[in-house]
């Protein structure tokens, strides 16, 4: 398998396209403003450069084409003395300038300059590159754990689904480089599918966000950006190399970029990964291996006001599901629990067998943008994915002719479509925000054992999210409308059905930041946000080997409708920094797994039995970080998240919610050598509550002890003549500490993961123009 | 500018094409899932040849409506030959799964469980290719006159059987109620 991988790398050498003359292509666009309101005439320039421009009659101005990197502007006006503001280019950047005469002396002023995100205002945790680094070699789910308020749902050692704010699954929205990832979410061990080394920057938006993507965000959402083209720069990329003690874990990485001429720009980014049986601290799991195979490609054409840009990737995993999480029905259940410790406990091996999951992603998608004089930025982006998964029971069929197809018993094969038409309008006074429409159309098929039955879907939505600026506050009002219609197909008493929904909802969004001072940000929101009952939720009529128990949907399930309102504080000074958020999300149709009072009987035995419902749900909780400066480089960042859910109408809590979290990390930066640069030490211990508030009869067994975790950390980048190699080596569960977290569905099995040594390197080759 | 503006209708007209013709349909797949509906006791008395048979039978599989189990009644003080019989009745003709069974019996076993008040003792005859029991056939002896139950469980016990019952997991488990009568 290795060796296409190579042979792609070595043919994207050959074809190594020479460095071709600088094509910028960023753009910088805002508004100038004094306390009198727009600005015309002012002067903005690129210091170093020729490129200048000044402010229309409405105080915007745009400057196009600009290099990515370290970029300072000179902002001038008649009257006032010229300021300059610096600002590190990586993307499009949208300004705010408020110039603001100094009231002491005459002719002084003051610049405040803020930058219009794309991101709302709202509850935001930036991974930049510098973090990703750190989490190379963990999926997605296990990387964003880092962030306060994040949790992953696990099945096991290989399958993780993140958690925000205590919700998962269908009420969370991954955008994967742009496009709305759509795979089986619905399935609390289908993790996403998405490679972590295709991100240079992930961006988590806490809280619900539906108005800007769509509905279901009600618990937040998830926004994995590769990295920018780098148009004009020579040939440049990157070789990863992991490799990892527990399950022996092997990974490969690497992305080659480059221009066969100007004004285009392509990537080609690929990743091999494979893992053998995972170690607990005592024994192995059985059957726990991991494959991974990964591609994408990014191909981009920009010109003046025009860009365009294609996107292709493909995920394909093999994973194996620990054997001894397949329990014939509940008295077994009590029986391994009971034992403590699995059964079958082998040696290590790379092999997997049954049960397994085969899953593939593909993505397509086309993304344009053209730059409209009086208008804004209108952009254009279609994306077609294909999601396909193969699941093998433990068991194969009996039949012999049947076993021989060794066919999945479960195969899912969903499409998507999107369209989405977005226009990013130049500033109307103060104002800036966007108009946009989506479209999305789903189709799923099902092969072997009937789960979720065949369906079409339509869905399109209309939406409007404006934002004010001022010296000190920031206001986002936003509004949206989303009609879904869904058809299926499925059989039932031998005859062929099509039950259809409608389903419809309004959201929208009120935020305000509010700058006290240079150091302390205040920041609210109400969001109200939505989400369509999921397949499974109407459709599900089985057994879940996995946790011995019988699930049954409705179809006559609702659309949850969420209310958020969030608040926050944010302290910056020189020695210390504090990030504080409390929320509180009324869920009115919350669906959910409720217990039956009775247990189905079969002649596999009895199962518990549950029906999903719906009832008025409540999520409360905080997150809190901060950094102090404790002597010379020596930082100590602590964070602390909590969640409280109920079920208001009975007031009983709520199943699989995260317990408290809380976690310290001595961080210490090492002063620069000729030979070691960036150099970074890093101590953490990480404890996790026992999770009290639960409703025992959701459960079968009682939630695990509490526990706490150490980590090491240590980075450096190393000067080896003139190449230069990141090296990082980490250490998790250093005490190789025996623990069982409440959100592992393996819990009721076996223990967790034990002590796993990382060591990593990146190579970066290539010349860079910047 | 004109150029550009007529690239991004371009894009835009070929996006449509493409929205257009992306639309499959496929077949609904055959109910084809293999399915135990049904397991026999098949009791033969070893002094008189009288054959019973005693029926745990769910058709529609788990959920929906219940088994439908038999109470088994047999002799005190006999003997009996025990014959186990998987059949999945929900397709036609029915399928007889007792010889796939047999054809993997190095992977599974049959347990069979009393209640302490009823006087019944199960001996497995039949085996697998390592000499280890099978359960599908098996000789019973009654006692006195008695009531309760007995739980059959057919375990999976791919690569780890040992004859004992606690390795892979339950296919299978039901449970009878059993008379002993004169």
């Amino acid at each position: 398998m290795k060796f296409p991988y190579t042979c792609i790398f070595i043919i994207c050498l050959l074809c190594a396209f020479s460095a071709t003359a600088q094509v910028c292509s960023l753009t910088i666009s805002g508004k100038v403003m004094d306390d009198n309101g727009s600005l015309p005439g002012a002067t903005i320039a690129i210091k170093g450069t020729t490129q200048v421009t000044a402010t229309d009659a409405d105080g915007n101005f745009r400057l196009v084409g600009i290099c990515q990197g370290s970029v300072t502007l000179q902002i001038s006006y008649i009257g006032f003395q010229t300021k300059e503001y610096r600002l590190n280019l990586r993307r499009d950047e949208q300004l705010s300038i408020q110039l603001q005469a100094d009231a002491k002396q005459l002719g002084e002023v003051v610049l405040r300059v803020s930058r219009v995100g794309n991101t709302p205002v709202q509850s935001i945790s930036v991974l930049e590159m510098q973090d990703l680094e750190k989490t190379r070699g963990q999926s997605l789910g296990e990387a964003l754990k880092i962030i306060p308020g994040l949790n992953s749902i696990q099945t096991g050692p290989t399958i993780s689904k993140p958690v925000i704010h205590g919700l998962h699954s269908n009420r969370i929205v991954i955008y994967n480089a742009g496009v709305r990832q759509e795979g089986q979410q619905w399935g609390s061990e289908h993790a996403p599918e998405i490679d972590p080394f295709i991100a240079n920057r992930i961006i988590v938006v806490k809280g619900a966000a539906s108005v800007m993507y769509g509905a279901d965000a009600l618990g937040g959402v998830i926004l994995v950006e590769p990295e920018h083209l780098h148009y004009g720069d020579g040939t440049t990329g990157n070789l990863y190399m992991l490799g990892l003690t527990n399950g022996r874990q092997g990974i490969v990485s690497g992305n080659l970029e480059g221009s066969p001429f100007k004004n285009f720009r392509m990537r080609f980014q690929g990743t091999l990964r494979e893992a053998g049986n995972a170690r607990t601290p005592n024994y192995f799991l059985a059957n726990t291996g991991i494959k991974e195979a990964n591609a994408a490609l990014i191909m981009g054409y920009q010109k003046e006001r025009f860009k365009t840009e294609f996107y292709g990737s493909v995920f394909t995993s093999k994973i194996g599901i620990f054997q001894g999480s397949h329990i014939g029905n509940l008295t077994e259940l009590r029986q391994v629990f009971e034992r403590g410790e699995p059964f079958l406990q082998p040696g290590f091996t790379y092999a997997i067998e049954r049960p397994n999951q085969d899953v593939t992603h593909f993505i397509l998608k086309s993304e344009s943008h053209y730059v409209f004089d009086g208008l804004g930025k209108l952009c254009l982006q279609y994306a077609w994915q294909q999601n396909k998964r193969s699941e093998f029971d433990l068991h194969k069929p009996f039949n012999d002719s049947l076993a021989a197809l060794n066919k999945p018993q479960l195969a899912f094969d969903l499409t998507t479509q999107t369209l989405d038409i977005l226009l990013e309008h130049n500033p109307i006074g103060r104002i800036n925000g966007k108009i946009g429409v989506n479209g999305i159309f789903q189709q799923n098929f099902y092969d072997g054992r009937f789960l979720i039955p065949f369906f079409d879907s339509y869905a399109a939505g209309a939406y409007i999210i404006e934002r004010l600026n001022t010296q000190k506050w920031d206001f986002e009002v936003g509004l949206r409308a989303d009609y879904k219609y869904m058809v299926t197909t499925l059989r039932e008493n031998n005859q062929i059905i099509n039950p259809d929904f409608n389903f419809s909802s309004v959201s929208g969004t009120l935020g305000a930041t509010h700058r006290l001072n240079e150091k302390t940000s205040l920041q609210a929101t109400v969001a109200r946000a939505w989400r369509a009952p999921s397949i499974n939720e109407l459709f599900t009529d089985g057994v879940h080997h996995g946790s011995a128990s019988y699930e049954k949907g409705d179809r006559n399930l609702k659309e949850e409708q969420a209310f958020n309102f969030t608040t926050g504080i944010n302290y910056q000074s020189e020695r210390f920094s504090v990030d504080a958020g409390m929320y509180l999300n009324f869920i009115d149709d919350y669906i959910y797994l409720k217990p039956l009072p009775d247990p189905v009987l079969s002649l596999r035995g009895a199962f518990p039995a549950f029906e999903y419902t719906q009832v008025d749900a409540r999520f409360f909780g905080g997150d809190f970080t901060s950094k102090i400066k404790l002597i010379g480089n020596l930082d100590l960042i602590s964070k602390f998240s909590f969640v409280r859910a109920k079920n208001t109408e009975t007031n009983i809590f709520l199943e699989l919610i995260p317990a408290d979290k809380l976690s310290n990390t001595l961080s210490l930066e090492l002063r620069d050598t000729k030979t070691f640069t960036n150099t970074s030490l890093e101590f953490t211990g990480t404890w996790v509550g026992k999770q009290n508030l639960v409703n025992e009869a959701s459960d079968f067994v009682p939630p695990p002890a509490a526990y706490a975790l150490f980590n090491v950390d240590i980075n450096s980048t190393v000067q080896l003549g003139k190449q230069s190699v990141l090296f990082g080596f980490s250490v998790q569960n250093l005490f190789n500490t025996r623990y069982r977290d409440y959100l592992n569905r393996f819990r009721y099995f076996a223990d967790d993961t034990g002590i796993n040594a990382a060591f990593k390197l990146q190579i970066p080759f290539g010349k860079s123009n910047n | 500018m004109k150029k550009n503006l007529f690239k991004f209708l371009l894009i835009l007209a070929t996006i449509g094409i493409i929205a257009n013709t992306g639309c499959k349909k496929k077949q609904l797949p055959d109910d084809e899932e293999e399915l135990i509906t049904t397991i026999k006791m098949n009791f033969k008395n070893t002094a008189t040849n009288a054959v019973t048979t005693f029926t745990a039978r769910d058709l529609d599989g788990e959920g929906g409506n219940p088994p439908v189990i038999d109470n088994i009644s047999l002799l005190a003080n006999a003997n009996y030959e025990l014959t186990l019989e998987f059949l999945n009745e929900s397709v036609n003709p029915p399928e007889d799964i007792t010889e796939e069974i047999e054809e993997e019996a190095d992977d599974h076993l049959v347990i069979f469980k009393k209640s302490t008040s009823i006087n019944i003792s199960f001996n497995i005859t039949d085996r697998d290719s390592k000499n280890l029991p099978v359960g599908l056939k098996s000789t019973v002896a009654t006692g006195a006159i008695s009531n309760g139950t007995i739980t059959v469980l057919l375990k999976h016990q791919p690569g780890v059987k040992n004859g004992q019952e606690a390795p892979g997991s339950v296919d299978y488990e039901v449970t009878f109620n059993v008379n002993l009568t004169n």
